[in-house]
């Protein structure tokens, strides 16, 4: 990746992960790691967002929480799920509360794993997601183009 | 009577990095009522224990909670011990109690920052989590992990830290102090902090012990208990005084939990300094059979575990009643008749591990 | 050193009556679980009075009902929320009961 396009804001929201991810996540925005550098900032608005970290699997309950959140962020958009169990339900998998991995609610683009992710880790799953973003975008914005000549 | 209106706060909330629900019945800008509710990270793992042989489900109860997972990976250790009636070396008590009082510094740490977050103090909240990244290299150094460690086993630990390292280590833990104290000045000293702190969330002493709140939250009513006086690991060598606040409010917890950051420096020198040479694991052979109850003194108050075991390889039960699920009531308690602005502060100042609440 | 505790068994009708008396020394309702035995559970209330671990265990059939403390402990709801939700024991007169939506489990329970 040659430059970074835009300054993207991340969403994060904590499945049901036992909050290492989470840590970890923080651990990302504060000083040592600190993605704040890219110009990345922590939101707690969906509408602000551009990518959505999702640490932790997903249950019955949280599943429509997921949902909606995803639902609220504009488009283009873009879910990391960080963490063995956002993965695939990772330790968790057999607890009877667990239906799997982030995927079985929403499209997952990038995938973190390690329990914990390391902040290396999910550092480098966030700038994989900016390239995602940035085609995403290209193609919403060609989408877009091509609806305006359609008109 | 004004009207009353329903307000939901949760799960997905700025201030909480974790999911919880409430609903708060306002009446105007006051809380009257709170109405928790759970469930959003609920796994099961108490009912996986069933599926994992008993070694096995070490790994499964650290992942209760990122923060506390040496704690409550010992709690299990001690409770499957006590059951089997084995008695673990000198060395591995020591280096258990070493690890639980950094567990408790970088979880105190990790608090103060949300906490400075939650009233809009950036910098505050910065500079509480890089001195907390210091503790986490220094787990990395000693145990290979950052959050989870995998370090407990059933009869001991799995790796030793040498003298030099633990050397090193309180001279690291010096240096910090220093740099801890000025951090921490600007809380106890700061009016900003003191606006938003002092007055707010009052839980008084008899309050605190119906609502059966636990840890911080009840030192700071007044009330002198500390499960480490128990004397589980190596804490019944060491010489500490429980601290105490006395004004029962968000700011004394605050106060309780900064006195403890110190503490736990002073516990981690004694251990250093009294730690004896010797083998850190004893062999386990066998299965578990009958039942026992621990208890122990995490960041967030006392956790309670019960284990039960049938001498087959699998648990019969293995409840964990954490110290967040404890305070929960206290939450609803101290909810009651406060500020609708002070709620977010309010459901921090019990340090909530909703992950471990819900297991 | 290992901590040494109560453990006292008593019948399911005198519950309120040592809920009184927990509440009575000034004790706090530390926690309450269940254990599923061959033909029943096991119910155990853990009190703690200063530094004392007490402890009462109370064997109940499936059928039997039993009335909350939470009367006496307004923190008992939770745990007895918890229990008739996982376990599927009956207790009545609950002070916030969540009438087995604590946790809002997709799967069926209580197990058994």
């Amino acid at each position: 990746m040659a430059k970074i396009t835009k300054s993207p804001w991340l969403l994060h929201y904590d499945g049901s992960s036992c909050n290492g991810c989470d840590i970890e996540v923080l651990a990302c925005l504060t000083p040592v790691y600190d993605v704040e550098r890219f110009g990345i900032i922590n939101t707690g608005n969906p509408k602000h967002a551009d990518i959505f970290l999702v640490t932790g699997g997903i249950n019955e309950k949280n599943k429509a929480v997921v949902k909606q959140l995803y639902d609220q962020m504009p488009e283009p958009k873009v879910v990391v799920a960080v963490g063995i169990c956002a993965c695939n339900g990772g330790v968790f998998k057999d607890a009877y509360n667990i239906i799997g991995g982030v995927d079985k609610a929403i499209p997952v683009d990038v995938y973190v794993p390690g329990c914990a992710a390391r902040p290396e880790a999910i550092i480098d799953g966030v700038v994989k997601a900016l390239g995602v973003l940035d085609e995403k975008q290209k193609a919403f914005k060609a989408a877009k183009k091509q609806k305006g000549a359609t008109k | 009577m004004s009207k009353r209106s329903i307000v939901p706060f949760g799960p997905q909330h700025p201030v909480l990095p974790e999911p919880i629900h409430l609903d708060l019945v306002l009446e105007d800008e006051k809380v009257v009522e709170a109405i928790p509710s759970i469930g959003f990270v609920h796994r099961g793992l108490e009912k996986l224990v069933e599926k994992r042989n008993f070694h096995d489900y070490m790994y499964v109860i650290e992942r209760i909670c990122g923060i506390c997972s040496f704690m409550h990976g010992m709690g299990y250790a001690e409770g499957i011990e006590r059951i089997m009636d084995v008695e673990i070396p000198d060395r591995a008590k020591y280096l258990r109690t070493i690890w639980c009082e950094m567990s408790r510094l970088h979880s105190h740490l990790l608090w103060l920052g949300l906490l400075a977050d939650a009233f809009g103090f950036e910098s505050l909240f910065m500079h509480c989590w890089r001195m907390r990244e210091t503790i986490l290299d220094m787990f990395e150094a000693s145990t290979g992990g950052r959050v989870i460690f995998s370090v407990n086993k059933i009869g001991g630990v799995l790796k030793d830290m040498d003298n030099s390292m633990l050397r090193t280590f309180v001279d690291m833990f010096d240096k910090m102090e220093e740099e801890v104290r000025q951090l921490t000045n600007v809380f106890l000293k700061d009016y900003t902090v003191a606006n938003r702190l002092k007055g707010v969330g009052i839980l008084t002493k008899e309050d605190a012990i119906i609502n059966g709140a636990v840890g911080p939250m009840m030192r700071a009513a007044g009330i002198a208990t500390d499960t480490r006086k128990l004397g589980y690991a190596a804490y019944g060598d060491i010489d500490f005084d429980i601290i105490t606040g006395k004004d029962c409010d968000s700011f004394a917890r605050c106060e309780v939990r900064i006195n403890e950051i110190f503490q736990s420096f002073n516990i981690i020198r004694q251990a250093v300094a009294k730690i004896p040479e010797g083998p850190i694991a004893v062999d386990v052979k066998g299965n578990p059979n009958g039942e026992a109850f621990v208890r122990l003194e995490q960041p967030r108050g006392e956790a309670v575990f019960y284990f039960r075991g049938d001498g087959t390889q699998f648990l019969n039960r293995a409840r964990v009643r954490t110290p967040t699920f404890a305070n929960i009531p206290s939450l609803v308690k101290i909810l009651e008749g406060c500020d609708f602005a002070d709620v977010p502060i309010l459901v921090l100042t019990i340090d909530p591990c909703v992950s471990c609440t819900e297991r | 050193m290992r901590e040494a505790y109560k453990l006292t068994t008593i019948e399911f009708a005198d519950l309120s009556l040592m809920a009184l008396e927990m509440r009575g020394i000034g004790a706090r309702l530390s926690q309450i679980c269940s254990v599923r035995t061959k033909d029943g559970f096991d119910l155990l209330y853990s009190f703690v009075k200063d530094y004392d671990f007490i402890n009462y265990k109370v064997s109940i059939d499936e059928d039997t009902e039993i009335e909350s403390i939470s009367s006496i402990f307004p923190n008992a709801f939770l745990y007895e929320n918890e229990m008739s939700e996982l376990f599927g024991i009956k207790i009545k007169y609950i002070a916030l009961d969540y009438k087995n939506k604590l946790y809002d489990i997709a799967v069926e329970t209580p197990f058994k």
